[in-house]
Order: structure tokens, then sequence, then C-alpha cells
């Protein structure tokens, strides 16, 4: 519990943390997430992207113009033949989005201005009939006179429109005076607070031509802090009067109404329309494809139809790279400022606006501080999975709701803040989740404190108060919950009358801590303990016959019974003594308890059956059985007794047996096997633990048809039977068997003799039984180098699947191994 | 779901002592039947001890200890945890005394949550499915012969007449790691399910369990004639049967549910 508790806590933390901090993001325009929300802006824009239908037109100075044309700048009565001839193709209004701020003043005009002043000047000259020739000269003049000649044609049509140029910047703080009147007339005085965007400098057009001009307007762009122009300022506040931007103007001038119609508001209106505004009296631009844009050569030259500019907005503009005037837009990088304008006057003439809307702050901060709550309180009550499929619909719906709001209704609702919140909030906390669920599950805590705790109360609930004692040893003993458990167990000795073990309990709480009255506990038992007799209740109720330390020794049949050796197969091994001969013996016996009654004669029948023919094996390589018998419901066999080891622990890698023994050992088995084989005997058991090697090196074979004796019997309840590894395939798949199984089985023996491992191995009983019945063991050279090449048919031909292709007695696999010996000797 | 269940556990005729255990918990929606195996009774010990190692860990803080299966409920992975515990405690006590060395027992429980059922398993004791008149076994016997018939090594004719027929693969207890086979199913109103040891489905077939079943009213008094069936053929072996019915929901159980939510 305290666990989960933590984890909530940090969880709920964490969601805090990271709400206030994308709330101070979004409140400082802080600029990585800034950036990030720019980027779903930009998506937007191109999503909300459709083909123009305003009335601009395009005429573009671009590369071609430069090359045919020449450098720029040109003359600029190239500029007013072409303001001539756009007049004459009756467009609307014409603007001539460049800046001229200074005079053309080229050196020939001076010359001719010069000669004409002296000329004029000059009374000889006139009398000497100059007349003509100045006449000629003014002429030229005129026509090299450039301004005169755009100051003309700007004038003639009444319909051209010129840029201010602005530096942007603070304030100056002087308040314009004596303006003159061309500037007045193309800006508002304010009353109150205005909130457009301020220039430090202005660079006016040379006053003939603003004076001959239609309108005046700035031709500012402020880019966003990542470099891309997204909105266009409406109006520029210079000297505390307000410039309206050229687009506008040109609008104005289309719609055929005056800057005196404007209102300047919360909102910008004149005549029915109104155009949101975003701040600082920008307007946010929604960018358009497909605005007409022709080369202004090719207008000049008479190329293009003259229907395309009837009644038009045509902007005149550079679009070249070398210009430094191109923007980047979100749809577009590197864009004319003629472009970017027309954008302007197309959305708002056809009121395509991308805005605000007034309550687009509140929901952006209902959503933030709601998706904050969602990871902070949310989350960590569920599971991680399901909560990464919330948080996952939550984004999604969110982000595609703004999305439509954008594309459609073109409101701009900063939708990344609030979902980064989601994303990284849920991020964190499912991995941290996923992590910490992780932690405590890798690995099985077969010690772990649940693991203990859960145990030791069963146990203890059993009645297995050692077992369980056992356990909360092992759970910390400072926690209060682990001594509340302790001091139960040691309650529950005390009713048993253990009261050492309550003691030893009482004295392990107190190692800690002084928990309620185990001192005076201990101190109480201790007393008592001087008195009391500790008994062992609960003690064996097995009813063996067997005592210890008992005056009369047991006997069974006339064998005494000296002590246990040992479990075997089918009931515990006893060494014994025949008083009679003073011979200590082996005695197995067989426990009825284990088979049921229904079968035990018929178990009885087959031991005894058994037992006699094993007995009759008579063979320096097999354990000699002397006797049979029955007593105290014990069937027993008494048998040769030997001093030695089984074979299992030369089955290890690093105590294998050198070459020789073993094929001393396996041939000697060998030849027990085919002189049982002959008599009609299957071991059936045959494996390391029943093969001997005793003290004076003899090789005996033990345990001679036992395994069916028991095999048959525990068929009732299932019993799980050892790891099968050294049966035969026919002993698995339930056939009858004969010898050649037994051999089978040597050869598994042989080979983990060899190779220090079983040929065949599973991870569970049903995989091991299908490599013996089915796959070929591994190769036994590349796990043996030692034992020569010859041994290696041999172990093959044992362990054939198939029952004829293995040796058919025993002794002809004596003879090929003893072969095998000698001839490396 | 509305969940009822009964259960007997008989010694049968031959054998001396009654080495099966089962333990049910209708509101935790559990049913466990566990048959124990091992000499000097320890069976006894084997079943009891595993079978109230998972009353206990149910009826405690059922809390998930050790690796959870992702692919798995939440309900399902504790009852897997349950039964690993039951397996360590086993093996921990059988380990502990060389009387009780050895011992061991088969396993089946069955978990309710909500209508979601958590199956496991270990050894030959089954868990079956009535639904609509039919009966499945939903359990793979852990035996030798059944691995075999698996593995096309014999076939089922050939299994009838192994000399192993009861030998199991696995058992629980009798190594320190033991990992139940687990399923989930879901569950429908008015389905039954059916927990038994082999001392019945060896000794009656599944129609007969189907036919008994279905056609006695009361499932006390079906587990009765099950057991008495199964002692007729022999009652070779201990029998027990559990029996768990899922009441059919009325058409308008939702609508108690919905103001029942109003009023909390």
């Amino acid at each position: 519990m305290k666990k989960f508790k933590k984890s909530a806590i940090t969880d709920f933390i964490l969601g805090v943390v990271l709400t206030l901090f994308v709330l101070i993001a979004f409140f400082a325009s802080w600029g990585p997430l800034e950036k990030l929300e720019y980027a779903i802006y930009d998506l937007n824009t191109v999503l909300r992207e459709k083909n123009s239908t305003a009335p601009t037109v395009m005429v573009a100075i671009d590369e071609q113009s430069i090359t045919n044309i020449g450098r720029w700048p040109w003359p600029r009565a190239y500029i007013a033949s072409m303001i001539d001839l756009l007049q004459s193709y009756n467009v609307k209004v014409v603007g001539l989005d460049l800046i001229y701020s200074g005079k053309d003043s080229n050196q020939g005009i001076l010359e001719i201005r010069s000669l004409i002043n002296d000329i004029a000047n000059d009374p000889d000259y006139a009398q000497k009939g100059y007349a003509p020739v100045l006449a000629l000269l003014k002429e030229t003049e005129k026509k090299l006179d450039n301004d005169a000649l755009l100051t003309n044609a700007i004038a003639a049509g009444k319909n051209v429109v010129l840029p201010l140029s602005f530096a942007p910047g603070k304030p100056t703080g002087r308040i314009a005076v004596s303006l003159p009147d061309y500037l007045q007339k193309n800006s508002i005085s304010h009353t109150g607070i205005d909130y457009s965007i301020t220039a430090r400098e202005m660079a006016p057009p040379v006053p003939e031509f603003a004076a001959a001009s239609q309108g005046l307007g700035h031709a500012v762009f402020i880019a966003d802090s990542d470099g891309t122009v997204r909105s266009a300022p409406l109006f520029i506040n210079f000297e505390e009067r307000i410039f309206p931007s050229f687009a506008l103007q040109l609008t104005l001038k289309y719609l055929n109404f005056d800057l005196a119609n404007v209102k300047l508001g919360k909102e910008i209106k004149f005549g029915r329309k109104t155009i949101p505004l975003y701040d600082n009296n920008r307007m946010l631009i929604s960018f358009t494809e497909g605005i007409p844009c022709y080369s202004f050569f090719d207008v000049i030259n008479k190329k293009v139809a003259p229907t395309v500019f009837k009644d038009k907005i045509v902007i005149i503009s550079p679009s070249t790279a070398g210009s430094g005037l191109l923007k980047d837009t979100p749809t577009a990088a590197g864009v004319s400022p003629g472009i970017v304008m027309a954008n302007v006057i197309e959305n708002i003439i056809n009121d395509n606006h991308i805005e605000r809307p007034n309550w687009a702050t509140a929901l952006e901060l209902i959503m933030l501080i709601a998706f904050g709550l969602y990871i902070a309180l949310v989350i960590p009550q569920i599971k991680a999975g399901l909560s990464a499929i919330i948080s996952l619909c939550l984004i999604l719906a969110w982000i595609g709701a703004t999305i439509y709001l954008f594309a459609a209704h073109g409101y701009w609702i900063k939708s990344f803040h609030p979902a980064f919140i989601l994303i990284f909030g849920s991020l964190l906390t499912i991995t941290r989740h996923y992590l910490l669920t992780e932690k405590t599950g890798g690995g099985m805590e077969v010690d772990g404190f649940e693991t203990n705790k859960m145990l030791g109360l069963s146990f203890q609930g059993q009645g297995l108060l050692d077992l369980a004692f056992d356990k909360f040893r092992k759970c910390p003993v400072e926690e209060e919950s682990v001594q509340e458990l302790l001091y139960n167990l040691g309650l529950d000795f005390e009713r048993k009358r253990m009261f050492n073990k309550a003691v030893a309990v009482y004295e392990h709480i107190a190692r800690a801590a002084n928990f309620k009255d185990v001192n005076d506990r201990i101190k109480k038992l201790n007393a008592a303990g001087q008195t009391i007799v500790f008994g062992r209740p609960g003690a064996k109720k097995e009813a063996t016959m067997i005592m210890d330390k008992t005056e009369i020794k047991p006997t069974l049949g006339r064998y005494e019974i000296i002590r246990e050796l040992g479990r075997g197969a089918m009931g515990t091994v006893f060494l014994g003594k025949d008083p009679r001969i003073n011979r200590e013996v082996a005695i197995k016996t067989l426990r009825y308890e284990e088979i049921d009654s229904e079968q035990l004669v018929e178990v009885k029948k087959r031991f005894f059956r058994e037992a006699e023919a094993a007995g009759k094996l008579s063979h320096p390589n097999i354990v000699t059985i002397y006797d049979v018998g029955e007593d105290y419901d014990i069937a027993y066999m008494a048998m040769e007794l030997l001093e030695g080891s089984d074979l299992t622990k030369y089955c290890r890698k690093d105590n294998l047996l050198p070459q020789e023994e073993i094929i001393r050992v396996v041939s000697s088995v060998a030849a027990a096997l085919d002189y049982a084989h002959a008599n009609g005997i299957v071991h059936r058991d045959i494996k390391p633990a029943n093969i001997m090697i005793l003290s004076n090196g003899e090789v005996k074979v033990a345990d001679f048809g036992i395994a069916r004796v028991m095999s048959t019997s525990r068929t009732q309840t299932g019993i799980v039977l050892g790891t099968p590894s050294y049966m035969s395939p026919e002993q698995i798949a339930g056939k009858k068997v004969d010898g050649r199984s037994d051999l089978f089985s040597l050869g598994v023996v042989l080979y983990e003799l060899i190779a220090g491992e079983k040929p065949f191995q599973g991870e569970s009983i049903a995989t091991l039984m299908y490599n013996i019945t089915a796959s070929a063991p591994p190769s036994l050279q590349k796990l043996s180098s030692r034992i020569p090449g010859k041994m290696f048919p041999i172990v093959e031909k044992l362990l054939a699947k198939n029952v004829e292709e293995r040796y058919q007695t025993g002794k002809s696999l004596a003879d090929d191994l003893l072969a095998c010996s000698n001839k490396e000797a | 779901m509305d969940f009822t269940a009964v259960g007997k556990t008989d010694r049968g005729l031959v054998r001396v002592n009654n080495e099966d255990e089962f333990y049910l918990d209708e509101k935790l929606g559990l049913l466990v039947v566990a048959d124990g195996m091992g000499g000097h009774a320890s069976g006894e010990v084997a079943s009891k001890l595993a079978v109230n190692v998972i009353r206990d860990y149910f009826q405690g803080p059922q809390k998930l200890i050790g690796r959870s299966n992702p692919a798995y409920s939440e309900a399902t992975n504790k009852l897997n945890c349950a039964i690993r515990l039951a397996n360590q405690a086993v093996y921990e006590v059988a380990q502990s005394s060389p009387v009780l060395k050895g011992m061991g027992t088969t396993i089946v429980a069955v978990l309710l949550t909500g209508n979601k059922l958590s199956i496991a398993h270990i050894g030959d004791s089954r868990a079956y499915l009535i639904r609509a008149g039919n009966i499945d076994q939903l359990t793979d016997d852990h035996t030798m012969v059944n691995e075999q018939i698996r593995r096309d090594i014999i076939t089922k004719k050939e299994a009838d007449r192994s000399e192993m027929k009861n030998v199991l693969t696995k058992a629980l207890g009798i190594s320190a790691k033991m990992e139940a086979d687990l399923d989930e199913l879901t569950m429908f109103g008015d389905d039954t399910l059916f927990l038994c040891t082999d001392g019945l489905n060896t000794m009656v077939t599944d129609e007969a369990v189907l036919e008994i079943i279905a056609h006695t009213g009361d499932f006390g008094a079906a587990c009765d004639l099950l057991i008495d069936a199964a002692n007729k053929k022999g009652g070779k072996d201990n029998i027990t049967v559990v029996i768990g019915h899922i009441k059919k929901k009325k058409w308008y159980a939702a609508l108690f549910k919905f103001l029942e939510f109003f009023r909390r």
C-alpha cells in the first residue's frame, strides 16, 4: 500500500509542476514551446490553404526582367512607362511597391540643366539665335528627367498607391508636428492607447511622387520569432501618427473607401468590412495560392493580354532573391512581398480571416489545467495501458478539434501548450509506472517480503510453526507489522507449550525493538524452562517399528536392524546384521502403505517373484541377494552390503573418469546385463545411481527388476516420475521392453560418463520425452576430445532409436569396448 | 454476477484416506480443487496446504508478487501468484521433513471476476464448462500419456493401455519453480463450472457428468449423484466434485445496477 501511495503522490507533484511550467511558458511565450505551437499553426495554414479569388495581379520584377532589361535599379522612366501601360489597360488600382525616397540625379540631366541654365540666363545666347537649341535641350531634359516622367505617370491615373518605409523599433517619443500634407492625409491621429507596432524612423517617398500618389501605406512585415511571416501589421505608429499598411490602402482604394472611413478599435471596421485583429493591430494572414503573377518584362513587351489587368489591383513588386525583400510564409519560403500583400488584400476582400476568438485564451487555459489535473489525479489511479489509450484519445480529440476550428472557421486555438502537458505528462508518468511495475515484477521474489509474509501466515495457519518462524525471520523485523506477526507466532508456540521456540521468537523481536511485553515474556518463559521438561509435541506420527536407542535391537525377519542407510525407490534401506553368521547386510524394504490395498497382493507377489528371480543371479558384477521375507507388514530383501559409491558423482564435467576406467566400468555392466538377460531378467532402471564402484574397484549393478515392481504398483494416484533421462524410447511409449532397452539406458550412462552431460535433455519432462523418442543427441566429438574416435560409433549404436539397430546382447557391447581399449593400449 | 457454488469430496471405496481437498468462495468467485499425492498420507498435507495458501492469499490483500504475465488480466495473474505461493509452501514443507519429502498435489482453480473467468491448473484435476447443453473440458491434463498423445508418440488406444496412465508431468510442490497453465474465458448467465479430481473423470464419462448435472435441479444433489456414480464404477480413488453456477440475469438487473450507481 505504501508503495502505491508514494507513487501517486509523486505523480501528483509531477502533474502540478508540469502544469505550472507550461502555464508560465504560455504567458511568457517561451521560445521552444512557441516554435512548436507555430509548427502546428503552419500545418493548419497549409490545410486551410485555398485558391485565391481576389482581384489582384502581381507584376514581378523577377530574374527574367533583370536579365533582359538590365541591372537594378532601372531608370524610373521604365517604371513610368509601365504605369502608363497599366493605366491604358484600365486597372483599378496600382500598387507600386518600390521605395523611391531620393531624387534621381544622373550626370546627363545635370549637365543639360546647367547648359539650359547657361543659355537661358545668358542674353548673348538668346541673341545669337540659340532659341531652337534651347528648345531642343529642354526637350532632352524632359526626356531625361525620369522623376518628372514618373511623377506624371503617378499623377495621371489617380490610382497609384506608394509605399512608406519605416524602421520598426522603439518610439522616439516625439510627437509629429507640421507633417507635409500628403503624410497628414495618409495617417490618422489617435486618441487613447494605441497598440500598433511602433517605428523609430520613416523614409517617405520623394515629395513629388507622394503628392501625386493617391495613397501611401507602410510596407512593413514583421516576422515571428522563427523568421516566418504569419501576420501583417495593418497600422504602424510613428510619432503618434498611425499609418495604414500598403495592402490596406490598396484595398480601401479598390473598394472606393478613404482612410477617413476606417474605424480602429478592437477590430478594424470600414463600410461593411470587419477585420479581426491579433496582437499589435496585426492581422493573421490566411495564405492562399494561385495569385496571378506576371514578369515585368513580359508585361512591358505586351505579351500579357490587357484583359488580365482590367479592373484589378496590380502590385508591382520585386521578387528576386537578390532584392533581399523576400519573406518566408507558413506555406512557402522566399515569397515576394507583393504576394504577401495580395494575400492580405484577398483576406480583407473575401472576409477570409484567421482570428483568435475572444474565448480562445480562456479555452486554452481551461484545457491546460484540465489536462494537468488529468496527469496529476487520473493517470496515477488507472493502469498504464489504459491511461496510454485515454491520453492518446484525448490528444487526438483536442488536436483534431483545433484543426477543425482552424481549417473550417479560421479560429486559431493554441492547441500545443495543453497538448504538450498531455503528451509529455503521459509519457513521463506512464513510462514511470511501467518502469516501476517492471522493477517490482523483475525476477521471482522467492525471498520477497510479501512472499515470506504470505507463506509464513499460511504455515502458521497449518500449525507448521517452525516453518512459519523461518519465513517471518526473513522479513524485516524493524517493521511493526512483522513484529506483530512474530509476536502472534510466539503466542502460538507458547500455546503449544514449545517454550524454547517461543523464547527464540520473542528474542528475535526484542533484538529489534521493545515490542509489547516481549521482554517480560522472555523472562517468564526462561524461569519456567527450569522446571518444565520440553516435550516434542507433534512428534512423528509415523509408527515405525524401528526405535532409536533401545536396548533390544529391532529385527526384521532374522536380521537385526542397526540403522537407517537411506531411502530408495521403494522404501527405506537399513543396515542389518545376520546374527547367525555375523554378516552385515543391506535390507531394502517395501512399504505397503504406498501401495493400494487392492493391488497389495499383486505387488507383493511380484516383489517376491522379482526378488526370487534376481536372487538367482550370481554374477561378480551383480549385487547378490541373500534373502527375501516379510515381517510386520513389511516385505524386505537382504542383500550384499557394499562399500563404495555409485556413478552419479562421475557424471560431472569436473570429475570424469579416465577413459580406461570408463571402458572397464561399462563393459563390466555390459557383462552383468548380458548374464541377466540370458537368464530372462531385464533390469529396467539402469542409471548411474544403480551402478556401484566398490572401494576395491569392483563394479556392481544393483536393483534388478525392482523398477518393474514399483512402476506397476503406483498407478492409482499419479506420481511424478523422476526425470526419465535414462529411459529407452520403447519404455517411454509404454511398450513391452527387453534387454535391449537396458542397453539403451547403459548407452545414456556411457555418454554421460564421457561427456559429463546427458545426451537427451529438455526443460520439461514432455520435451525430454520427445527428445528421447525423436532427436539425435549432440555429437560426442564436440563434447569430448580425450576419448578415442572408436568409442563414438559404439555410443551411437547404443543410442539407436530402433531396437534392431542396437547391440543385441551385452556381450557384443563388452567385446567392442574391450577391443577399443586394447588397440589403444 | 450472481454466483453459487457447492462441492463434495469422498474417500471412494478403495483408498484408506482422502487426499483430495477443495475450497469454495462464492463472494470471491473462487473454486479450488486439489488432489494430493505422496506416501504416509503426505498427499493430504500437500493438498490441504496448497488449498489453504490459495485461500489465505485471496482473503488477504491479494498483492501481486513476482513477475506478471501481461498477456493475462490482473485477476488471472493473482490466481497464478496464489498458485506460485502454494507451490513454494508445499515444496518447502516437503523439503523440511523426510516423511513429507516428495509430496505434491494437483491443483485446479478458477476465479470469477465480473464476467471474466480465470483458470489455472497443474496436474490432472480438471475444470469443465457446461454451457447450452454442452460440456467442454477447459484444462489439459499434465499427464505423460496426454503429452504423448499430443506429440503423436502413441495413439489414444495405446494410451488407455499404457503403464504410465497416471504419471504426471507436472505437479504442485515437487520443485521450487512450477508455473501453472493459465487461461481466460468470458462467462455468461446460466453457465455452469464443474471441477473434479481424476477419481471422478476416470470413473464417469463427460457425457454422464453432463447428464447428471443438467437433469438435477439442485447442484448439491448433483454432487452426491456424481460421487455415487463414481463409486458404482469402483470408486478406486478419492472423488471430489465442485459445481459453480452463474445465475442468469433478469432483464431488470441492469436497471437496478443503474439505480445503485446513483445511490452511491
